[in-house]
Order: C-alpha cells, then structure tokens, then sequence
C-alpha cells in the first residue's frame, strides 16, 4: 500500500515530537509498527482552544458560527490525527491550518444564503443596517493577520490592535488603561516582533 | 544593561507609531548611529504596521473567550471523556438562512432505532442502498470515530454502497454531515482510464449539486471531496466520466 512508504518519515516525525516533549500528542506504537497519534483532545482544546476562537469570531463576526467552526476543526483534526506530522509543524500550526480551511468553508457558504443582519455580531447599521461579507481577493491574507493577532497574548494584541488598528496614541492608551507610556511602547514592541514571526513563519497561521 | 534593550524597543515602537517627542528622536538618533539594526527594525515594523492597517481586519477586534458548552461538545464528539450527547446541544447553519438551535434540531432527529431498522432494510433490500450507518472505518486515516446517529448525525460517518455496471470498478465510500455542507468520502479501484471524473450529490429537487472531480489512476484513489448542500437534502451520489456517463451511483436513504 501506498501508505506504508510514508511509515518512515511518520515514524521520525512523531519520534521527534515526543522528544520535544508534546502534551497535546504522543505516540502508540503497536503490532506490526504501526504509528497512531494519540490526539490528546481536551489537551489540545485548552491550549489552543482559545486563539482559535478569536480567530474564527473575528474571521466571520459570528459567535455562535464561529464555535461551530472551532467544533467542525477539532473534528476534522480528530477524524485526520494519523496524518499529523509533527516534524512539518507544530499541532498548534496543524489546527490552524484546518481552521482556516472550515472558515473559508463557512464564508463560502455564507455568500450563497441570505442571512438576517440580526446574526451579524456589530456589524448593523454600519453600511445603512447592511450586513457585508467579505468578498475582496485579499481573503486569504486577511485571514493570516487575523490568526497571527489571535495567537497574540491579550496584553499585546490589545496594544497592537487599539494603536495600529484603532489608531489610538500611546498616551490615550495610558489614560485608558492606566499602564505607563513607557511600559505600552515596550509592549508594543515586542508585540510586533511576535506578529512578524507569526506571519513570517507562514504554517504558523 | 537590562534597561538599555527596553529603552530601545520603547524608542523603536515609539518610532513606528510617531509616537516620539523632539528629545526622543534625537536620542534615537545618537542610538541608531551606534546601531544600524534600529533603522532597519523600524522600516521593517513600520511596513508590518501598514499591512496590518491596509489588509488587516477592517472591524474592531472582538474578545472572546470559550465556553465550558464548547469544550463539551467537542470532547463530546470526539469521544473523549464528559462525553454528552452532541445532539442535543449543537447547532446546525443551514444554507436556506434558518439558524436552528439544539432543541429544533434534535427534535427533527429519527430514532437511532429507526435509522438502524432503515439500514436493515437496505441490507435485504439489495445494492445502491446503505450498508451501515456510522460503520467504523477501516481506513487508518478514518480511525473509528466516536459519533454515531443516524444519517444526517453532524460529524459521524455514514457508509454509502456504490452501484456500478463496470466489472473491474470497485468502490468503497461514504458521507459525512456538516453544518456547512456535506463530505464524499471516496476509495476507489479499478479506474485506470485518464478521465476526468466528476463527483455530483443530487438534491431532493434534483439540483445537481457538484462536489469534485478527480484523474482515474492505476492505483488506488482516496480522496475526501465537498459538496455545498446538507445531508438531509441529498438523496444520491453520482460518478459521472467526463461525457456524462454515470460509471457509479448511490441512493441514499433518508437523512434528518
């Protein structure tokens, strides 16, 4: 079988992640060396349950459709662990993989059904009560900064997002907040630099 | 020591938001004739922070946080422990624009029971009917899964019987419900001309809803195509060749 040629490399990539010491995934080996992965699933949910649900709200701007979309990944994940390889990326990456392809899924099928602005999370009254669905071809990176801002820490997504996306100043934020500038500005710094990384390594979204 | 690096990302991303006052861009300036990377990490931020504001959410960013009913019914429906009934509690988008809460879904379910007498029938009844609903998988990359129900059950496996008039055809599939659609699950031997193949689910209506194509192969063909409409909408799976010949179907039974 096809399959059985792939045994080798799945065998070294699952090896090696249990080297590094994975919570979320470890190894069975059984008769006849064969490789499951046993998909640790409440592990993996409240590690990275989290993220993928900012993701997915801010993706789509629907919560309960963005809950079904983490529920639709985990399954997908689930129904697929066996071809999981840790040496391509982390579970981390994996699951975001798939979530980006269930949010892209549900946008899809969005555009094809009229769809009650009541639905819609604070998009109302916007455009004229309009509800909009993005249909730009720039979906795609769109939806990588939106996953690389979810993998953020809170406390610098929200320095990110409420100066470089809400286009407040450093000193508002202060006021608001009751950080210092100074401790605002390093935030931000260090912020950025794990935004880059996270769209830079690109199976990191 | 340990102050200077904080002073310099303070400086930088200060810099990156114009953020500085007339002392602070001369002191970044006597830093940065010391240390050329400070230029270049503020050209480098700064282009980060102009695609985040030209192609990054165009809405404000909502917090989130996730609900113990979430970690339930995934748990739940990949059969790890606090196992309830996904059933009753998920929720279900259809195409047609209703949003149906986990009451009305669950309630237009058919018995397990009926759905397991349905699959008897279709045994005795012959070919093009179901074999089993939610049989577990013998395919190690569909691993046997913890959801079970009827046909039309959100994540659980449904296996599907193929008719074909082509002796040496031989294939093995089945569904899977989505919210968003509905999941062909294909292995197939015996399709050695090149094609192309077409995979088209046929709705109540008739609408022919099409989920794929794929290239005949001498070996093996896995493959796991989608179809834009709901299990309980589909009533049969066509494989078309590429004139429109139908070389395998299957009926469906009824879905809830």
């Amino acid at each position: 079988m096809p399959k059985c040629s792939k045994l080798g490399k799945e065998m070294f990539s699952a090896l090696a992640m249990n080297v590094r010491g994975s919570t979320d995934v470890s190894t069975v080996m059984s008769i006849g060396s064969v490789i499951e992965l046993d998909f640790d699933v409440a592990a993996a949910y409240d590690e990275h349950a989290s993220a993928m649900l900012g993701f997915a709200v801010n993706a789509l701007r629907d919560r309960t459709l963005a809950e079904d979309c983490v529920q639709e990944t985990f399954l997908r994940a689930w129904r697929a662990r066996s071809r999981f390889e840790p040496g391509r990326g982390s579970l981390r990456t994996w699951l975001f993989a798939i979530e980006r392809n269930v949010i892209v899924d549900a946008q899809r099928s969005l555009t094809r059904m009229p769809m009650p602005a009541s639905d819609r999370i604070d998009d109302v009254g916007r455009e004229s009560g309009r509800v909009t669905r993005d249909t730009s071809p720039d979906v795609d990176e769109r939806l990588r900064i939106i996953a690389a801002l979810a993998l953020l820490s809170p406390e610098h997504r929200q320095v990110v997002v409420a100066v470089h996306l809400g286009g407040s100043s450093y000193a508002e934020l202060s006021k608001s907040t009751g950080v210092a500038v100074r401790t605002l500005r390093t935030r931000t710094f260090y912020a950025l630099r794990a935004l880059r990384q996270h769209l830079d390594g690109k199976e990191e979204t | 020591m340990s102050a200077a690096p904080d002073r310099r990302a303070e400086l930088i991303a200060a810099a990156v938001g114009d953020d500085l006052d007339d002392a602070e861009a001369a002191e970044l300036r006597r830093l940065a004739a010391s240390d050329p990377t400070i230029d270049d990490e503020i050209a480098e931020l700064r282009s980060l922070t102009m695609t985040l504001g030209s192609r990054g959410p165009t809405d404000a960013w909502l917090e989130s946080s996730t609900s113990p009913d979430l970690r339930e019914r995934i748990l739940g429906a990949t059969g790890s422990s606090e196992w309830s009934p996904p059933q009753q509690n998920r929720r279900t988008l259809r195409f047609d624009g209703q949003r149906f809460d986990g009451q009305r879904f669950g309630g237009q379910r058919r018995s397990a029971g009926l759905a397991v007498a349905a699959a008897i029938v279709g045994v005795v009844v012959g070919s093009g009917v179901v074999l089993g609903v939610d049989a577990y998988r013998q395919d190690p990359t569909n691993p046997p899964a913890a959801i079970t129900g009827p046909p039309g059950t959100l994540g659980a496996y449904e296996q599907v019987a193929f008719t074909t008039e082509v002796p040496s055809v031989d294939i093995e599939g089945g569904l899977v419900a989505h919210t968003w659609g509905t999941e062909t699950v294909l292995e197939m031997d015996g399709i050695s001309d090149r094609g192309p193949y077409e995979v088209v689910l046929v709705d109540r209506s008739g609408v022919e809803r099409p989920s794929g194509t794929f290239l005949g192969s001498d070996i093996t063909i896995e493959c796991r195509m989608n179809a834009a409409v709901l299990r309980q909408d589909v009533t049969d799976i066509e494989i078309r060749t590429s004139g429109g010949a139908v070389l395998a179907r299957a009926q469906l039974p009824t879905a809830s």
